[in-house]
């Protein structure tokens, strides 16, 4: 069966075009809304980005291609994010690396990934032990917490492949080989980032700061830094090139799987969690299936076993993309898992990729704008 | 007494911190009903205790907080370190480079697993923590260095008995991997502060 010619029967142009027209609505809400005034650039970068997101979304629904056209949107918001946070960071600090004085100050910000480190330091000793006021642009704590609690209740592990803009980049680099050097890697290292969660959460209580933030962070290399002033700097800014290189880059690109988020992001474990109650799943249905394999293969989180996702599946559709019988599909918990398939799909890529657009789609403008800015 | 409680207490997040990785991983490796998981905890106790016995007794000897030196804590965190990975690739059947010597070291614990439990209670109490500094400080020159440390003692391990309850739902695949993985990445921490209080000669 050729599902992507059956994805919508006949129609289908008729209706993407009918469920692209509210997403682009709320893409140009989201972009043009708050944002009034500023150079050629600005206006340039917003209509482009505008546009980009408009075409990657129509894509997902036209094609049936979940995964491939979300990945574009995913990658190119993860690098122009880091693009422009740097950029934020030198306009409002001069620099990308901060001192410890300075962290404890409350005068840097933080990210999504620190909420694990701070929930059992903040309950047991009822103190929030990280910087809480940021730099101007970014979200505060509680509102960071809030968007994360939300976009988990919601999306459950999605957030991994709808929402964090760092996933984007083992997402991309994961992808730059056309097959793996490294076959086979083992789905059981998937539980590691649980026991990073269990640990940097209690380690954290002992420590008193956000020891993964502090210590072992991948993207502190791509963000900001502490800067170096002792041994200890140096070690830090050593543990952070060497995670981000061998993590986000070597291994991701020799084994195809999305190694930081797979195995070691202790958010990525709490998210995982967060599936259990989220009524979105990606599912198999059985009666369909060969037994083939691929969606298996496909998976960059280690998450299928015996043909089925399992507790880390973050929703990037990517088995659902490559199941050749459409078998593997998007699925709401409690209905008939041969039937409203179109549907539970839809229903979850309009609040992801809304969600996607409202996280990212500010920085990606920036982002642009700015490399506009080198040409004009 | 009532401050060593209170100081016991307060400070359990620290404790549970520090010494609840270790016990928490051994538990969720182990596949045990939550009564068994007690008995590991109780082990791990056993160790804490004896240790705190020895520290209340030396105090009560000498009056002095400055007797044990930093290279001991740096030694026992080492030792710590070593059991956890011990205990984490004797636990997996992956080969690499040391594994047949150490499946040998944990073969022989086979049957003996509350051992090694309160071996890791014993050895990461002679980690002196900010709680002991606080609760020794508080100690000295009183007559009751005894029942300080007992009030400690309990007051510490509250925090403690809930971690068996794990076993409930320990016997899943996943919880075991994800204690043996707990246990290594313990393990390298441990490791990293032993060798550097023994490179910086400060606690
Ligand atoms: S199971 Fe499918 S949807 Fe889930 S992470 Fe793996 S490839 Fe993506
Ligand atoms: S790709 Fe599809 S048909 Fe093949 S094993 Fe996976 S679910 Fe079954």
């Amino acid at each position: 069966m050729n599902r992507k010619s059956n994805y919508w029967g006949t129609g289908r142009i008729g209706k993407s075009i009918l469920l692209f027209a509210p997403m682009m609505m709320l893409i140009m809400l989201m972009l043009l809304g708050s944002a009034s005034g500023g150079d050629a650039a600005t206006q340039i970068a917003r209509l482009i980005t505008i546009a980009f997101f408009g075409a990657m979304f129509f894509l997902i629904i036209y094609t049936g291609k979940t995964d491939k056209w979300r990945a574009v949107a995913f990658i190119v918001s993860a690098l122009l994010f880091c693009i422009a946070f740097i950029h934020n960071l030198i306009l409002e600090r001069g620099s990308m690396t901060f001192s410890n004085a300075e962290e404890l100050s409350c005068t840097i910000p933080f990210c999504h990934i620190v909420t694990t480190m701070m929930i059992i330091p903040a309950a047991v000793k009822q103190t929030i032990l990280f910087p809480g006021s940021l730099v101007e642009g970014f979200a505060s704590i509680s509102a960071m917490f809030v968007i994360v609690l939300c976009f988990s209740i919601v999306l459950g592990r999605g957030f991994c492949s709808w929402g964090c803009f760092y996933g984007g980049w083992d997402d991309g680099t994961s992808r730059i080989l056309r097959k793996p050097v490294i076959k086979k890697v083992n789905n059981s290292y998937k539980w590691f980032s649980f026991a990073m969660l269990i640990v940097m959460a209690l380690w954290s209580a002992e420590a008193a700061e956000p020891t993964y933030c502090s210590w072992l962070c991948p993207f502190k290399a791509v963000t900001e830094n502490e800067r170096i002033v002792d041994t200890i700097t140096l070690i830090k800014n050593i543990i952070f090139t060497l995670t981000f290189a061998v993590l986000v880059v070597v291994l991701p690109l020799l084994t195809k799987k999305r190694i930081q988020c797979a195995t070691f992001c202790p958010m990525g474990a709490l998210l995982s969690l967060f599936n259990k109650i989220n009524i979105f799943e990606v599912k198999n249905d059985t009666s369909k299936c060969i037994g083939c394999g691929k969606c298996e293969k496909a998976c960059p989180m280690l998450a299928i076993e015996k043909r089925c996702p399992t507790l880390t599946c973050s929703k990037c559709g990517k088995c659902v993309d490559a199941c050749p019988t459409g078998a593997m599909r998007f699925h709401i918990k409690g209905t008939p898992i041969d039937k409203h398939t179109t549907i539970a799909r839809t229903l979850f890529i309009f609040p992801a990729y809304t969600f996607l657009v409202t996280l990212c789609g500010g920085s990606v403008a920036n982002g642009l704008a700015l490399i506009i800015n080198l040409f004009i | 007494m009532v401050e060593s409680l209170l100081i016991g207490l307060s400070t359990s997040a620290s404790c549970v911190a520090q010494c609840g990785n270790i016990i928490l991983s051994i538990i969720m490796a182990e596949k045990k009903s939550v009564g068994q998981s007690y008995g590991l905890l109780s082990g791990f106790m056993l160790g804490r205790l004896l240790i705190y016995s020895g520290i209340s007794a030396v105090i009560s000897l000498i009056d002095s907080a400055a007797t044990i030196p930093a290279g001991v804590t740096a030694v026992s965190l080492i030792a710590v370190s070593a059991i956890m990975l011990i205990y984490s690739i004797g636990k997996t059947k992956q080969l690499c480079l040391g594994h047949h010597f150490t499946r040998k070291i944990y073969s022989a614990c086979h049957g003996r697993i509350s051992l090694l439990a309160f071996a890791a209670g014993a050895l990461s109490s002679l980690n002196i923590c900010p709680p002991i500094i606080s609760l020794i400080a508080s100690s000295i020159g009183t007559k009751a260095v005894f029942a300080n440390f007992a009030m400690f003692f309990i007051g510490t391990s509250v925090f403690f008995l809930p971690m068996p309850l794990i076993g409930a739902i320990k016997n899943t695949e996943a919880v075991t991997k994800t204690g043996r993985a707990a246990a290594l990445i313990v393990s390298i921490i441990f490791l990293a502060k032993g060798i550097g209080i023994l490179t910086s000669g400060q606690i």
